[in-house]
């Protein structure tokens, strides 16, 4: 038997904490994507400084550095393109005229240094927008388009390179600007490399933060959608080649600075060159993914690969295939991986945990015990049946008429004679679960997937609150509100809520179960100061919320645990946590104060052999998710209706249930107005409504909290 | 994490391999609702395991340790014609006149014919500890399936879950000589002489096979040919049912139920904890008791359980051709009141089955689906 428990104690060590759910969540990141091209060009700098004596000086370092600006431009440039969804093969060409335009301009006709530039960059930007009308306004095929201008502009310039070519060997132009720009640096580093990281900061922001670039994203994900949505595809489109085109062109400024040579074969192969480098840098040849870092990551290791292959004495045809090669190598694994990393991260998402269970109550129709079922729920008298879709959580206000949340979105009201008149009060946008009034009469709603708002008495709806303090050291942000689930109002008038898990959805909830883990939280917003703060961690789905009669505690269920909690908000023990009632034969929901000072519990859904031997069996249920889909898993039963009653000490006091689930399965929450008991469930399409006998039948919800009508 | 790793490079490695994954229900095995259809002849016998229609026309069925009678046409008063101190299991008719009635631990007991009343008890070959169905040949030799040496009848689900292969056929001969003529099978669940006449089809439940055994004779051991593998569902009874057969399946398979099966430590310590009702296992009937274990798709929505969900119990009865390629087939699903069809039989016209799940004894017909 020790040897049993021993055992038990390493899985759950073992399960603790899970390098499988660092993992997914790591992968969810957008930072991610470019953490292994990084990791490769630091390998390939560190393989030839190992490898090439004298790798690493100073003098290499910096020569590579000066090529590295340029090609660096080129870079930029290109990923602009291909984030937008197309291509750019004219910008070796483009360069080329770029390098012969300042030369032209600088040496021959001896214009200034920064009008040549500014005049050279024009050109770049002209010859782009030649691409973008093509291609963006005209609608001709990118490649096709940009492989013939990249043929125009080779021709154009061979054309003014045999005319010209003589004369400009023989002129120099002389300015300090130019020296500078070819040669010069500040603090050791090349003057070229400062303008591209100027450069990439600001293209980084442009393409991550403003506008354009996520147009320019979003059209390169998916244009017809992003036409759809409004954004002018275009013009995006027609940007796009323009910054290539200037990028490039100040490419080829820096160049022709460092070199003075116009000749026929500058830049030739380098639209290949960039693309691998591209490419190797992470960026989506189908479009929208990628960044500038990225691309220059890329260049990185082309250049880096290029200098270290030469220095090996490899032949420069040799290179080429290997470059070739390396391309063919990255596109591939990007391929593979853009189609694959979704599933490989549902894969690995659900990390079950040990989680022992203590022992069930027999809850058996003819057992003795407190929890023995029954059918009182079955023959409830139905309110909105078949109109209602979810009613999770129901409440009456001060003037009786009852309110609940559904799948839709919608706060519907019940008002009238017996209920009968059902209208829509207010619309969330989110799936509404828990609810309370406040002092003042709002409607104080959880609505999974937004975080907690309100509805006012006219019906106008606003937000309390939707994110809360983010955990130091979690991969995941988890300041937001995922699924806020229930809450109640303490006399202070702070909003007490829980979040049942940060990990899963208002309609997946149920995978929670299978993870069993602390995924969830109690939290605490102060409307007096608008602050929210977490209360509690990792707590094992925490679901229905109850401020105890004195106003001194907060009880809330942690569903998957099967306990209810008590945590102190007021009183000598403040700040503390109990648990109040352990191992309940059944997952409990909401928790509602009853009106003889005990409170109603729901029961969602009720513990199985099977079920519970699972949860002790983190290794099974990874399989099973893993192996069979979602609709074979086991889950907890949720297929029957219980509702129970405990006082004060967490003494079970009587059930009301539904065996088999006829009319009330997963019952998720309860509440107790003059003198009958209103039941609704997640998944259910009616309300119910019981008739308590022996109950004080002028009891209401709302007197009870906030005191009798003034 | 280690796990699924190995679980990715296996799906690499062995791309191809057969996993014998659960078929789909397509076809002429496409579900619809036809046996909830069928006329009920009678539920006045709880739990009816298997049915025989003797050569007089009167219809037999055993349930627990008795065998009841209904008289010709009329099913509505059952007489009880015989009580056992084991199980009575497989029923079959005898040529001779009468059926012959297998019984758990006894032996086969011979009802109504010109033998009433003789009982062949089995001493050798180990006895007969769990008998599932019988036939009796054309030379009178009555062959048994004997569904595990190590479980009786009524541990079926212990016999799955255990994954016990040590189900045999027996022979026993006029002289009441017994011989072995197939073991080492996944519980051999029914048995019927094929239509050549020459060999017998066997039903092999955990397997989800159909076995020919050719008839040789006294002593030979033959060898046995799958002719059906992989159904979706277990196979019970079988019988030859005009140009074909007819088949009745107690239970369908789930992927959570082959998943369980590959998992050893849990299954283990399910047989050891867990009363057999609410296991993950298939189950002749299920009314949902608050204990059984729920799927994904079995969970309520609005109030209703979907007949698509996976069943825990599931009524199906198929028609197959003469080479034993289902034809057509008849389904009681999720929800539905005709489940665990154990037993079927056959007078050359009607086709009756006795569903043990919900205590049903019904007459169904042939249909093509499509």
């Amino acid at each position: 038997m020790a040897d049993t428990s021993f055992r038990e104690t390493l899985i759950r060590l073992r399960y603790k904490w899970s390098f499988q759910q660092f993992i997914a969540e790591l992968l969810q990141k957008r930072w991610m994507e470019p953490v292994v091209p990084f990791t490769a060009a630091a390998l390939v700098v560190l393989a030839f400084a190992f490898l090439i004596p004298g790798y690493l000086t100073v003098g290499n370092i910096v020569s590579t550095g000066r090529q590295f600006g340029e090609f660096g431009f080129v870079a930029i440039a290109i990923a602009v393109v291909i984030i937008s969804g197309g291509i750019d093969l004219s910008v070796g060409s483009i360069f080329a005229m770029a390098n012969f335009i300042a030369l032209m301009l600088f040496n021959m006709y001896e214009v200034s240094a920064p009008v040549s530039i500014l005049v050279t960059l024009m050109a770049g930007a002209l010859m782009g927008a030649v691409n973008g009308i093509l291609i963006g306004y005209v609608g001709l095929g990118a490649f096709l388009t940009t492989l013939v201008t990249m043929l125009i502009f080779r021709a154009i310039l061979n054309l003014l390179i045999l005319r010209y070519s003589v004369e400009m060997a023989i002129s120099m132009g002389d300015s300090s600007v130019w020296d500078w720009l070819g040669g010069g640096s500040v603090l050791g580093v090349p003057a070229n490399i400062l303008i591209l990281a100027l450069v990439a900061i600001v293209g980084h922001i442009f393409l991550s933060r403003g506008r354009p670039g996520w147009y320019i994203a979003a059209i390169g994900a998916n244009r017809k959608a992003a036409r759809h949505a409004g954004i002018p595809v275009e013009r995006h489109l027609f940007l796009t080649y323009v910054i290539s085109g200037v990028l490039t062109a100040l490419g080829g400024v820096f160049y022709a600075a460092r070199l003075n040579s116009p000749s026929s074969d500058t830049g030739v192969g380098m639209e290949v060159l960039a693309l691998t480098a591209v490419v190797l840098g992470g960026v989506n040849l189908s479009g929208g993914r990628g960044s500038i870092g990225q691309s220059l990551i890329g260049a990185t290791i082309v250049l880096v690969l290029i200098n270290g292959l030469v220095r090996f004495g490899l032949v420069g045809g040799a290179t080429s295939a290997f470059l070739g090669f390396m391309m063919l190598l990255a596109v591939g694994i990007d391929v593979k991986w853009a189609r694959n990393r979704n599933k490989a991260i549902e894969k690995i998402y659900v990390v079950p945990t040990y989680f022992k269970l203590g022992k069930r109550h027999d809850i058996a129709p003819q057992s003795s015990s407190p929890y023995a079922l029954n059918n009182r729920l079955r023959d409830a008298e139905a309110i909105g049946l078949g109109k209602l879709d979810g009613p999770e959580d129901v409440i009456f206000d001060r003037d009786g008429n009852l309110y609940c949340g559904t799948r839709e979105g919608f706060i519907w009201r019940f008002s009238g004679k017996d209920l009968q008149t059902q209208e829509v009060f207010a619309r969330t946008g989110g799936r509404p679960l828990g609810m309370a009034f406040d002092r003042d009469g709002n409607l104080i709603i959880c609505v999974a997937g937004m975080g907690v708002y309100g509805v006012r008495p006219d019906r106008s709806v606003y937000k309390l609150t939707d994110e809360t303090t983010r955990t130091f050291g979690k991969v995941i942000d988890d300041s937001r509100l995922v699924l806020a689930d229930d809450l109640d109002i303490a006399p202070d008038g702070k909003i007490y809520f829980s979040e049942a898990t940060l990990r899963y959805t208002a309609h997946t909830w149920a995978t929670d179960a299978l993870e069993g883990r602390g995924n969830g939280r109690i939290i605490v917003f102060d409307p007096a100061t608008r602050k929210t703060r977490t209360l509690l961690q990792n707590q094992i789905f925490p679901n229905g919320v109850c401020v105890a009669h004195d106003g001194q505690s907060v009880l809330f269920a942690l569903t998957w645990a099967c306990r209810i909690e008590r945590y102190w908000i007021a009183g000598p023990k403040a700040g503390k946590l109990e648990t109040l009632i352990a191992d309940l034969p059944g997952m409990p929901d909401n928790i509602n104060r009853a009106s003889d000072g005990c409170y109603w519990l729901a029961l969602v859904g009720l513990r199985t052999p099977a079920y519970d031997l699972a949860m002790e069996d983190p290794g099974f249920r990874t399989r099973m998710i893993k192996r069979i889909p979602n609709d074979e898993w086991l889950y907890p039963n949720i297929n029957n209706g219980c509702v129970v009653k405990f006082d004060e000490h967490g003494t079970i006091l009587e059930t009301l249930g539904d065996i088999g689930g006829k009319s009330h399965p997963s019952v998720t929450s309860m509440r107790e107005e003059r003198g009958y008991l209103y039941i609704g469930g997640l998944s259910n399409d009616r309300i119910g409504r019981v008739k308590l006998s022996g109950v004080d039948e002028s009891w209401n919800g709302p007197a009870s909290y906030w005191g009798k009508r003034s | 994490m280690s796990s699924v790793v190995v679980d990715i490079l296996k799906e690499l490695v062995f791309r191809n391999r057969d996993r014998r994954a659960n078929p789909v229900l397509d076809g002429p095995m496409r579900p619809n609702s036809a046996l909830e259809e069928c006329p009920v002849l009678s539920t006045a016998i709880a739990e009816p395991d298997d049915i025989a229609v003797a050569m007089d026309g009167s219809v037999y069925v055993t349930a627990g340790r008795g065998v009841h009678r209904f008289n010709g046409a009329d099913f509505s008063n059952p007489t009880v014609v015989a009580e056992f101190d084991g199980p009575a299991t497989g029923i079959a008719a005898h040529p001779a006149g009468g059926v012959a009635v297998c019984v758990a631990g006894q032996g086969i007991a011979l009802i109504g014919g010109p033998d009433e009343g003789r009982m062949l008890g089995i001493e050798g070959q180990g006895g007969l500890k769990c008998p599932t169905a019988l036939v009796v040949g054309p030379e009178g030799d009555i062959y048994v399936c004997d569904g595990s040496r190590d479980n009786t009848p009524d541990r079926w689900a212990y016999d799955l879950m255990q994954k016990r292969r040590s189900g045999r056929v027996l022979r026993i001969g006029a002289g009441g000589q017994v011989d072995v003529i197939a073991d080492g099978l996944g519980y051999p669940n029914g048995i019927c002489v094929a239509l050549d006449g020459s060999s017998l089809i066997v039903s092999e439940a955990w397997t989800h096979d159909l076995l020919r055994l050719p008839m040789g004779p006294a002593g030979a051991r033959p060898r046995p040919v799958p002719v059906q593998q992989n159904l979706p569902g277990y196979p019970a009874r079988i019988v030859p049912c005009g140009t074909g057969y007819c088949l009745a399946m107690f239970a369908l398979r789930t992927q959570l139920v082959d998943f369980v099966l590959t998992e050893d430590s849990y299954r283990r310590k399910m047989i050891e904890r867990i009363e057999p009702a609410f296991w993950i296992a298939p189950a002749l009937r299920s009314e949902g008791h608050y204990l059984e274990p729920v799927q994904g798709g079995g969970l309520k929505k609005h109030g209703s359980l979907k007949a698509w969900a996976p069943p825990r119990s599931y009524g199906l009865v198929v028609f197959l051709d003469d080479e034993l390629e289902p034809e057509s087939s008849l389904h009681s699903r999720v929800g539905g009141t005709c489940h665990g069809i154990t037993g079927v039989a056959t007078d050359g016209h009607q086709v009756f089955v006795a569903s043990k799940g919900n205590g049903k004894i019904m007459q169904v017909t042939a249909r093509l689906t499509q």
